[in-house]
């Protein structure tokens, strides 16, 4: 009880920390110049990113939608760095993650990824899984890295689940949990692969909440995957739709709905109006990789 | 601090009653002890069917086994003897030396084998040839290569689980799921953080699965071998002398009395491992 006091005191009395309150971009710019990926597993040359281009600005939220399968994971590996690229280049912030002499990105804290079925160290409690990066990095020492994971996690709203492992929160709760562990490491980008997949509505729309919350704290830039078109509008600053594999950027929407965003938004003559447009796009692209699909099989 | 404590004693006690109340009412408890005593019925008339029908109805198998109520009075009778007791503990120490330096040696093996590559192309193939190989057929040759029979018998019972509990920590350290190792990566992990915090416990409950079933084998070896080497000084003794002494003696009684001991000591073995994972994976108590 003590302890639980002492932590909301701690929370209201110290200055912002860089990444949470005073809303100083921490956020890094992100650009993709004419990547391509060709895999070639036994010979079989597989092209599933083929010269694709984007911006993304410092501090904005994008959105990346595309049929399944189309490369989009892909993308995020190299910028993540668990894969190479074939030609192109990716830069962070104007400096050369990978490209031309390095073909592989590497793997840093400045780019953090949240999995698709949630990455959380099963044999760590949620306090320990935050304050593993920290420790493994050398920054803080175990006691202020314990300390630091408690408030964060209380301000993501998990104050009481710091001392459960995994298996024993809900999946919401474990995604939050990861985004915490992604952003104690004060990453410049946060890559997020179709994080609330398989997530009820009801759930989803809490942690939509939750990341636009979140976002709001820190304005770190996001890279975020998504198949649900709602979700990319609900979210993004941009929504970039990619064609069918290979993965090329096919059509940019630019969201002019303003933030901060409440669940009425959902409901707006513009949302729906960028539904129809970004529908539209994706619905010509999925028909592609169906038909491709199906030309395959025969 | 005297409330928290009397509060902290008296809980479990009332939790542990309303437990064995809970056990009682199980039904699944009482149609497992109705099994067990239906069982024993069977085994008591179907052995005793020649002593109350005369010879001619001598029921195949089951009426040539001494019936459960002569095992326990044979039981009963060798309890108090030390020499009973000497081979619990004979056998015990045999199982726990072999078992024990299977898993100090099997289990960084096992992780070498699993984080490095050149290690793997090196070791694995010799590995591969000499596991399937019954620990059993070393048996011989083992005799030849140790100076005393108890030597022999520690390397063939260490055999029986080293390769058992190699191949579960290698299978278990492989298949980690490679976001683990991503996110660790990310975070910055160093190669040893990535070993001692991401691949050692994702490798503890495969390494608790080899435990187990190498602590088995280990058993079995162990009876066995002490079945060969026979008694006296020199690597004798052990239940499973006990039970061939009996066999030699003619006390069919006494030899279901081995039987039901280990079985007995391998559920006790099982238990402590069962135990110890327990102890060391909290995260999986929940499951």
């Amino acid at each position: 009880m003590n302890d639980m006091t002492m932590n909301s005191r701690l929370a209201a009395d110290t200055p912002p920390t860089a990444q949470s309150g005073n809303g100083a971009p921490m956020g890094g710019s992100i650009s993709i110049r004419n990547v391509t990926k060709i895999y070639d597993p036994e010979g079989v040359n597989v092209c599933a990113v083929d010269d694709c281009s984007m911006e993304i600005a410092a501090g904005e939220v994008c959105m990346i939608v595309g049929p399944s399968g189309c490369g989009k994971t892909t993308l995020l590996n190299a910028i993540a760095g668990f894969h190479s690229i074939t030609a192109g280049e990716i830069l962070l912030n104007g400096e050369l993650l990978c490209g031309p002499p390095k073909p592989k990105a590497t793997q840093g804290a400045d780019r953090m990824v949240v999995f698709q079925n949630g990455a959380l160290f099963p044999w760590k409690t949620l306090a320990e899984n935050v304050a593993y990066g920290p420790i493994v990095q050398g920054r803080m020492g175990k006691a202020e890295a314990k300390e630091k994971a408690y408030h964060m996690l209380a301000e993501a709203g998990l104050g009481d689940f710091g001392d459960k492992y995994p298996g024993e929160v809900s999946s919401g709760m474990a995604r939050r949990a990861e985004i915490v562990r992604a952003l104690i490491n004060e990453p410049k980008v946060l890559l997020l692969d179709e994080p609330y997949r398989a997530m009820d509505a009801l759930t989803k729309s809490i942690m939509h909440e939750s990341l636009l919350e979140t976002y709001d704290r820190t304005k770190v830039t996001i890279f975020f995957i998504t198949h649900d078109l709602e979700e990319a509008i609900f979210l993004g600053d941009k929504v970039h739709i990619v064609t069918t594999r290979p993965c090329s950027l096919k059509k940019t929407v630019d969201v002019t709905i303003p933030r901060p965003r409440t669940y009425e938004s959902l409901s707006s003559e513009t949302f729906r109006e960028l539904m129809e447009e970004v529908n539209e796009a994706v619905h010509e692209e999925a028909v592609k990789a169906f038909q491709a699909g199906e030309r395959e099989l025969a | 601090m005297a409330n928290v404590a009397q509060t902290h004693t008296a809980t479990p006690v009332v939790r542990r009653k309303s437990k064995l109340v809970k056990m009682m009412e199980n039904p699944s408890i009482w149609r497992g002890m109705l099994a067990i005593a239906i069982f024993m019925l069977i085994w008591e008339v179907g052995a005793r069917f020649d002593d109350w029908f005369g010879k001619e109805w001598t029921l195949p198998f089951i009426g040539l086994i001494p019936p459960p109520t002569a095992v326990f009075k044979a039981w009963l009778e060798i309890l108090p003897q030390p020499g009973y007791w000497d081979s619990w503990v004979q056998s015990f120490k045999r199982v726990m030396t072999g078992f024990s330096a299977a898993m100090i040696m099997g289990i960084p093996f096992g992780l070498a084998l699993a984080v490095n590559k050149y290690f793997r192309d090196l070791f694995f193939p010799p590995f591969e040839i000499l596991r399937p190989i019954p620990p059993l057929a070393w048996v011989p040759a083992s005799l030849i290569f140790w100076p005393t029979n108890e030597m022999s018998i520690a390397f063939v019972t260490f055999l029986g689980a080293f390769f058992t509990i190699v191949i579960n920590v290698l299978g278990g350290a492989r298949t980690i799921d490679v976001r683990y190792l991503r996110a660790a990566q990310s975070m910055g992990a160093s190669q040893w953080d990535l070993f001692s915090k991401i691949i050692l416990p994702g490798t503890l409950p495969s390494i608790f699965t080899g435990a187990a079933v190498g602590m088995g084998i280990t058993w079995e070896v162990v009876l066995a071998a002490e079945m060969i080497s026979g008694g006296g000084t020199q690597g004798g003794g052990g239940l499973g002398f006990f039970i061939w002494n009996s066999y030699m003696g003619g006390s069919l009684e006494q030899v279901v009395v081995g039987m039901i001991s280990i079985g007995i000591a391998g559920y006790l073995s099982s238990s402590a491992i069962r135990w110890l994972g327990d102890t060391l994976m909290p995260w999986r108590r929940l499951f």
